[in-house]
């Protein structure tokens, strides 16, 4: 199944650093995660259409942008990572 | 409404931001040795604990000050100094307890946190405190903020210990 | 004049005396301050040619016309000469409470020139003057110089120092101040060290002006709301500190573990930022009129590492954890602590370690020239190696100087990973194409700050880019690097921009002095002082040929992972980017270029 981590404030708002999940594309990943933890969480990350501004969903470390979006396949052996980004302007860290 | 200039020392980052919104407001330039509030730092202990003046009730500084000069806002409570009474007799200095009111050399008069009254009443470093280590609240809401708190620990404590 | 305090001192250690400048108002308005200002200054003033070790060299300490202000974050000041470490100009920037407290005693600038005959420090209070013997502090770490010089002037003053490693002239060394905070790369502590400047001690009690006071609160209050308003600046940076980048960074498969031989590390979760909340970190604290306070006030309670202090941060976390292979939360926390305290850049030592774990597993380091096996992941070599290199005695004394020369010294210069002698920091351009351009080009050697394309290659700010493309890297580096630069120059900290832009911080530039400056050309003082630092580099001897990179990162792709196979495609790019900036293919600025800048 595709394992899912949760970084940074994601964890905090899922109670927990990782889930296995059972979907064949990113949406419905997503809207797996959402019946598992909860529906509030599920809100969090995207509107079920649309990832939510600022959350960024990465499939083997590329980002879903780059693939096909929320249409985007799962293997079983996919590893999925879920963070916020909500930067703005030109940092440097 | 009593208002109360609530200072939350586990929330204070160190910033100093506070100290040059105060200068600036009330002399129009960056200088934290004019502020009326001080952040005082214990670096290897990692405390920071923001202290101005507390409005006492009965102001030590107000009482023994000789033309009457320190008066208590009715509406708020809080203090200030009246230039045009205050002659830099510096009484006021040697009584405060608390290093809260000081006189400044070039105006010759003492000068003390007024929660900003002297300009519009609208506390500087209030808006500049980033973390909410400086909060300007109803007294009520302060004291209440508190039971709360406390409350809160209790909570915790009673889930914990029952069954 | 306002934001400046219009007077510039410059010290002559040599002769020991003194002299207080009227700060050229011109100058000011063309290159602002800090980093702009002071490279100005330094390359107007030196012979590019110099030893950076001779008394000839100049070290300056430049603040910006927002720092010591409300202008959020504004207590920068920067620390600017010739690097010892890569021959190029170095600048380097810290936080603190340093910046503005030499604004408070009434300077924009201190210019170091010379060489004292014994140790010495600059005690400043207000007018006040005084070089001032240091032979009692010479020797002792950054903690206890500033504890005992604190005691000799006033208890409040503020220090900066350096540490055994800078005295011993080290290519690491950094300069510290206010105990944590460092202005760490391109080796600047050992400019302080050959000069026998032990350290600055500075309090103040002056004012600093702005020119349109009602106007500038308003532009840093708007500036203080939407700081407030953005999940970085107000959540993930003041809750995690940058260390949260560990796990982000290594799920996208190029964060360079083992010398940079992989690029995904097993132990990244336990160096993470979010393991750091949950175990060391104290609490989080902020540089002077700083709204973010992103630093991490860390403690290790208990164990061989124990210790007190502040850090680890991303860079230094990944430097000496992660680069060396060690997942030892305790020991890099403590191998940080001890940089700190002997005054070494985190990155360049953190480096310096792995470059010879590799060449020691490789067996090009025999083991009786290290005194001890040096394998990666070995938390106990970290330490001690550290401590070894800061205080350059045995196998540290060659390590000190930074991989680049430690893998020169054993024959494999190729395996040293940076550019210009200077280390690489926690991102391989081989995975994010821009930091491949960003590290190639940068002015000072291998440096994530200078251009850092990581916003549009991880975080999508303004856009989002594909980091394995090249395609429009060169446009965003260009437009970074310069934004940059001028974020650099008016004293604030850079990570303000995680959620304002240059938009947002020039409206308080112009209220603070009053100077007529507009939003496009602030970006042109930006281009202005890129150039200049190129234009210097250029008359050191660096040329197009130097915006390289090491064989491993052109070559060998990526092990495994997410961006497995991949190389930095910098052929791909630095044509372009050379256009771009209006360079010819060799990457020398046009006539035209330089006389549109005001540089010719």
């Amino acid at each position: 199944m595709p394992l899912v981590t949760f970084l940074g404030d994601v964890r905090k708002a899922a109670g927990r650093s990782r889930i296995d999940v059972q979907a064949k594309t990113v949406g419905q990943l997503l809207a797996a995660i959402g019946e598992t933890i909860g529906p509030g969480f599920a809100r969090v990350l995207s509107t079920g259409v649309t990832l939510q501004p600022d959350v960024e969903v990465l499939v083997n470390g590329r980002n879903i942008e780059f693939l096909e979006m929320l249409e985007t396949p799962l293997r079983p052996t996919d590893q999925i990572t879920v963070f916020y980004s909500g930067v703005r302007g030109f940092p440097g860290g | 409404m009593a208002k109360v200039l609530v200072i939350h020392p586990e929330r204070c980052t160190a910033c100093r931001a506070c100290e040059l919104a105060c200068s600036m407001k009330h002399y129009g330039e960056f200088n934290p040795s004019r502020s009326r509030i001080q952040v005082n730092i214990f670096l290897e202990e990692a405390v920071y604990i923001p202290t101005t003046c507390t409005q006492c009730d009965q102001a030590w500084c107000a009482k023994i000050c000789p033309t009457n000069a320190i008066v208590r806002d009715q509406a708020t409570m809080a203090y200030k100094v009246l230039d045009d009474k205050c002659v830099g007799c510096k009484m006021c200095v040697l009584a405060c307890p608390f290093g809260s009111i000081v006189l400044f050399p070039e105006k010759g008069k003492a000068e003390k946190c007024d929660h900003c009254l002297s300009i519009d009443g609208d506390p500087e470093c209030v808006k500049f405190c980033t973390p909410k280590a400086l909060e300007y609240l109803d007294e009520d809401t302060e004291v209440r903020m508190r039971q709360m708190a406390t409350a809160l620990k209790l909570k915790e404590t009673f889930k914990e210990v029952t069954v | 004049m306002g934001g400046w305090q219009g007077q510039i001192l410059r010290v002559n250690l040599t002769k020991g005396t003194f002299k207080k400048e009227k700060l050229n108002p011109k100058l000011a308005r063309a290159y602002i301050g800090g980093r702009g200002l002071g490279t100005k200054i330094l390359t107007d003033e030196i012979n590019p040619k110099v030893d950076p070790l001779s008394p000839n060299n100049k070290l300056i300490m430049a603040t910006g016309p927002l720092t010591g202000t409300n202008a959020s974050t504004g207590g920068r000041y920067m620390v600017i000469t010739k690097s010892p470490l890569t021959g190029a100009i170095a600048c380097s920037n810290s936080g603190g409470y340093m910046g503005a407290e030499i604004k408070f005693c009434g300077y924009d600038l201190i210019i170091f020139e010379g060489r004292a005959k014994t140790p010495v420090y600059l005690w400043l209070n207000n007018d006040k003057v005084e070089i001032r013997p240091a032979d009692k502090v010479w020797g002792k770490t950054t903690h206890e110089t500033e504890d005992r010089l604190k005691a000799e002037t006033h208890e409040e003053a503020h220090v900066c120092s350096i540490g055994p490693a800078g005295e011993k002239l080290a290519l690491t060394a950094c300069v510290m101040n206010d105990k944590h905070r460092a202005a760490g790369r391109s080796g600047v502590g050992a400019v302080m060290g050959s000069k026998n400047l032990k350290a600055v001690v500075v309090k103040g009690s002056q004012s600093v002006k702005v020119a349109r006071p009602k106007e500038f609160m308003a532009a840093c209050l708007a500036v203080v709301n939407k700081l407030k308003e953005s999940p970085v600046t107000s959540g993930g940076l003041p809750k995690y500190g940058t260390p949260i980048l560990v796990n982000v960074i290594n799920a996208h498969g190029f964060l360079p573990t083992r010398n940079f031989q992989q690029d995904q590390f097993e132990g990244a979760d336990k160096l993470s930022g979010e393991t750091i909340a949950d175990t060391i970190l104290i609490k989080n604290k902020g540089c002077f009129a700083c709204t973010i306070a992103c630093a991490r006030v860390s403690e290790v309670k208990e164990g061989k590492y124990k210790g007190a202090g502040e850090g680890p941060e991303y860079e230094s976390d990944w430097a000496l954890g992660i680069a060396t292979g060690v997942s030892d939360l305790g020991a890099v926390t403590k191998a940080n602590y001890l940089c700190n305290e002997l005054g070494m850049d985190t990155i360049e030592a953190g480096v310096s370690v792995a470059t010879a774990m590799e060449l020691f597993e490789k067996g090009y380091i025999p083991q009786s020239d290290v005194g001890r096996p040096l394998h990666f992941g070995d938390a106990d070599a970290l330490v001690w190696l550290v401590e070894e290199m800061g205080n350059r005695r045995g196998f540290g004394e060659l390590a000190a100087q930074g991989g680049y020369r430690v893998a020169e010294k054993y024959g494999h210069p190729e395996l040293f990973m940076g550019v210009k002698k200077q280390a690489f920091p926690a991102y391989d351009g081989r995975g994010a194409q821009g930091m491949a351009l960003g590290y190639a080009t940068s002015n000072r050697g291998a440096c994530h700050l200078r251009g850092y394309t990581i916003s549009v290659e991880v975080f999508g700010i303004p856009k989002k880019m594909d980091p394995f493309s090249t395609e429009g890297k060169a446009e965003v580096s260009k437009l970074f690097q310069d934004v940059t630069a001028f974020v650099d120059s008016v004293g604030m900290c850079l990570f303000t921009t995680f959620g304002i832009g240059a938009e947002d911080i020039f409206p308080m530039l112009e209220h603070a002095t009053g100077g007529g400056y507009t939003l496009e050309e602030c970006l042109k003082i930006g281009e202005r002082i890129w150039n200049l630092e190129r234009l210097f580099n250029m008359n050191a001897g660096f040329s197009g040929k130097d915006d390289t990179l090491p064989p491993r990162i052109l070559h060998e792709g990526i092990s495994e992972g997410p961006a497995k196979g991949m190389v930095g495609k910098l052929p791909e790019m630095l044509p372009e980017y050379y256009k771009l900036r209006g360079w010819d293919p060799a990457g020398v600025p046009s006539k035209a270029k330089l006389k549109e800048l005001a540089l010719a």
